[in-house]
């Protein structure tokens, strides 16, 4: 029983791993499928390569195990559905401020209309990816003021001209990152609500020079249905004994690689020291050495964090634990070695040791794959009602961070 | 005297002899033989007045003869063949039926709906309100009819038109009686801080997130027409609901904040005064009315600002997480519709 990576399970849903290698690239090379996942608030672009490893000849080829290498990922995880909405959100309330004469600061501090004003984009969104224009209609969005307003396909498309912008830089980010061209890529598999959009298809249709993107299986449960047909196979069910001997043979070997960097906050500029950079292949295990701030320090504190900033302030906390028993010493002098072991199922093991007294401490940090625990949701909630309280204006970096809620002052 | 009896017998003589020569005579002269033995010396002349009347009575029951076939007609059923589909029905219907009713019983045969039946007689096609009779239909007419696909597709159209507006005053009444349910709990809230006392301003949340929910309800509602109109009366009354529930926000915290101050014993002159600017601010902003709040939650401890802001995240999410589900059968609707 072993946890399996989303990549893999969405090739799986498509069966990818049944299909033989390509006859026109090199059988050894094996099968190379992209999977772009965009859902509600995360962009997620895993490059795999399906292999058999060892015999690779046609007759034996059902009877082989496959590796399912992740070539590189790439993404973000702040673009999604919900970021699309929120465009159209403020298109319509400028619309609604330039069409009524109304006051703009009421309008935006009014939540209970935008909430409205929102489920009325998200409906239009969902319509737009079927027919080429369509109406947004509230009664009585704000002081008894109706709105109604056109929105074409066309029009949604240009509101949200830099978010798509984003999604193809992930995609060459990610075949640069695997050093291949996309031209070497067989297999383009869509995942999540938002693949579904029209303009996010022909995009990545015409990036990959006409090439069939398989969306067959309903994006929303491809992971899902991947996955259960993994566990099937793990579980051995089959009518056939011969199957079944089969069945057992079919190992499946994941190599998975670390999607963003990790490290630790250090200085007191919130820098971030990188331990683990991103595409490193898991399982994986580095050291890095650190030392005192002050001088006669005897507790050293170690922020785990997770992103690509320099600064951990716009990266994501995944753990935090202190070393105690460090010798008192001039600052600089003591020799903390902290390592990070990220083991086969994507769960992180931090430990910290100081060489000079032995003493250990470490922490434990399950994957969670970016997104935002619930935890975090309500802290945000909280931090911003205070920022609110205190007049600071901190809405840019709640929406960064807040993934599936956006926060509106 | 003498002189009319002599005209009298001529007359009577010339008759015989006009009556002699049809072959149907016999009769009539056996009729007016009797009349004539029933007269006596002067009723010859009534008896020839009378052999008129007696002609007469002769006609009069020709018109009889007339008579009979014109009762007849009323009562005829005929029998008509009606071709559809290469298949011949024979159908017995009143003469001076329409077509229309015709077409129905077609329909009873054939199950196809009598609003989608093209009815040929004479190669020309008939209007379901026209009389068979006076189309020339009689017994042992052969008509044809034939399905009209335009009259089909026109009436599957109306038919889910009417379905989409059934479905909407549906969805409508159904957010209608929600809020009738939730429209008590307003009042009693109302009451409460109207009379000074405090609420659980988790109560308060709560109703107003219902009511929200309910909201985002109708707007969800695809409505033309008079279902529209309902529509928008419900969301200016679920609004006043909120609204309500807002200003009992307000309230509650004024008086949340009262309570508070005493507990911390501040000057008696304050407290009006604060409560001025507060309600001044309130009318401004909304943002305003949260600052004020998060002030009260700074004279008590920070726990009630914990658990409100989790509540509200909670049932947030909550709402997030049920609006999906009704997305797609709007898409639906508005798909058919726009093509």
């Amino acid at each position: 029983m072993r946890i399996i990576n989303e990549p893999s399970a969405a090739a799986i849903a498509y069966g990818l791993d049944k299909m033989p290698p390509p006859a026109s690239g090199a059988d050894a090379a094996g099968r190379t499928v992209l999977i772009f996942d965009l859902g509600g608030g995360t962009l997620d672009v895993s490059l795999l390569n399906i292999a058999r490893p060892g015999n690779n000849s046609s007759s034996n080829s059902d009877n082989g195990s496959f590796e399912f290498e992740v070539k590189a990922v790439a993404g973000d995880t702040h673009l999604g559905g919900a970021d699309f909405d929120n465009a159209m959100v403020k298109h319509c309330i400028n619309e609604f401020i330039r069409k009524n004469d109304v006051a703009e600061d009421g309008v935006w501090s009014n939540q209970k209309a935008i909430r409205r004003l929102r489920s009325a984009c998200e409906r239009a969104k969902r319509l737009l990816s079927f027919t080429a224009q369509t109406s947004i209609e509230v009664d009585s969005l704000h002081d008894g003021v109706d709105f109604c307003a056109k929105m074409s396909r066309s029009r949604f498309e240009e509101l949200n001209k830099e978010l798509f912008g984003k999604c193809v830089k992930a995609v060459e980010k990610c075949l640069e990152d695997a050093k291949m061209d996309k031209s070497a890529v067989h297999d383009v598999v869509l995942v999540g609500g938002s693949s579904r959009i029209p303009k996010v298809q022909s995009m990545l249709h015409d990036f990959f020079q006409e090439k069939k993107l398989r969306h067959s299986v309903n994006p929303d449960e491809a992971v899902a249905y991947g996955a259960a047909i993994q566990a099937s196979i793990l579980n051995g069910d089959s009518d056939n004994a011969d199957a079944d001997a089969d069945d057992k043979k079919r190992v499946m070997i994941l190599r998975d690689i670390t999607p963003l960097s990790l490290g630790v906050e250090i200085n007191f500029d919130h820098t971030m020291s990188v331990v683990i950079p991103r595409n490193t292949f898991i399982p994986t295990k580095n050291t890095r050495r650190y030392t005192t701030l002050y001088d006669n320090q005897i507790r050293v504190s170690f922020p785990v964090f997770e992103g690509e900033s320099a600064s951990t302030l716009d990266n994501n906390l995944l753990g935090k634990f202190v070393l105690s028993g460090v010798l008192p010493a001039p600052r600089g002098v003591p020799q903390i070695d902290v390592t990070f072991d990220f083991d086969t199922n994507g769960v992180l093991h931090v430990f910290a040791e100081d060489m000079g007294t032995g003493s250990k401490n470490n922490n434990t940090i399950t994957n969670h794959s970016g997104r935002l625990k619930k935890e975090d949701v309500e802290r945000m909630s909280r931090e911003a009602r205070s920022y609110n309280r205190k007049r600071k204006r901190t809405r840019s970096s709640l929406q960064m961070n807040s993934g599936n809620l956006v926060i509106l002052e | 005297m003498l002189g009319a009896s002599p005209k009298a017998k001529k007359g009577a003589t010339v008759k015989f002899g006009s009556m002699k020569n049809p072959p149907p005579p016999p009769v009539v002269g056996a009729a007016a033989g009797a009349a004539a033995a029933a007269a006596g010396g002067k009723v010859p002349a009534e008896e020839v007045w009378e052999v008129r009347p007696g002609g007469m009575l002769v006609q009069k029951r020709g018109g009889g003869a007339d008579e009979e076939p014109v009762n007849v007609k009323p009562v005829p059923t005929i029998r008509v063949k009606v071709k559809h589909a290469g298949i011949t029905h024979e159908i017995y219907i009143n003469s001076q039926a329409s077509f229309g009713e015709l077409k129905k019983m077609v329909a009873a045969r054939t199950g196809l709906h009598p609003d989608d039946q093209k009815v040929m007689y004479k190669d020309k096609e008939r209007d379901s309100k026209a009389f068979l009779d006076m189309a020339g239909v009689k017994d042992r007419s052969k008509l044809v009819v034939v399905e009209d696909p335009e009259a089909r597709a026109r009436r599957l159209i109306e038919e889910r038109r009417n379905g989409h507006l059934e479905k909407a005053a549906k969805a409508v009444a159904a957010v209608t009686a929600e809020v009738d349910k939730l429209a008590p709990k307003v009042a009693a809230l109302d009451a409460s801080v109207r009379k000074g006392e405090k609420v659980a301003e988790n109560d308060v949340v709560q109703v107003t997130e219902l009511l929200m929910n309910e909201l985002l309800k109708l707007d969800a509602v695809v409505a033309d027409g008079d279902v529209k109109a309902q529509r928008r009366l419900q969301v200016k009354r679920v609004q006043k609901y909120v609204e309500t529930l807002d200003a009992v926000m307000a309230k509650n915290a004024a008086i949340v904040r009262k309570s508070g101050e005493k507990l911390t014993s501040k000057q008696h002159h304050h407290p009006p005064a604060r409560q001025q600017q507060q309600q001044a601010h309130q009318h401004h902003q909304q943002p305003a009315a949260g600052q004020t709040r998060w002030e009260m939650f700074d004279l008590l401890s920070s726990l009630p600002s914990t658990s409100s802001a989790s509540s509200t995240t909670t049932v947030s999410s909550t709402a997030s997480s049920g609006a999906p589900p009704p997305l797609p059968p709007p898409a639906n609707r508005l798909d058919w519709m726009l093509f």
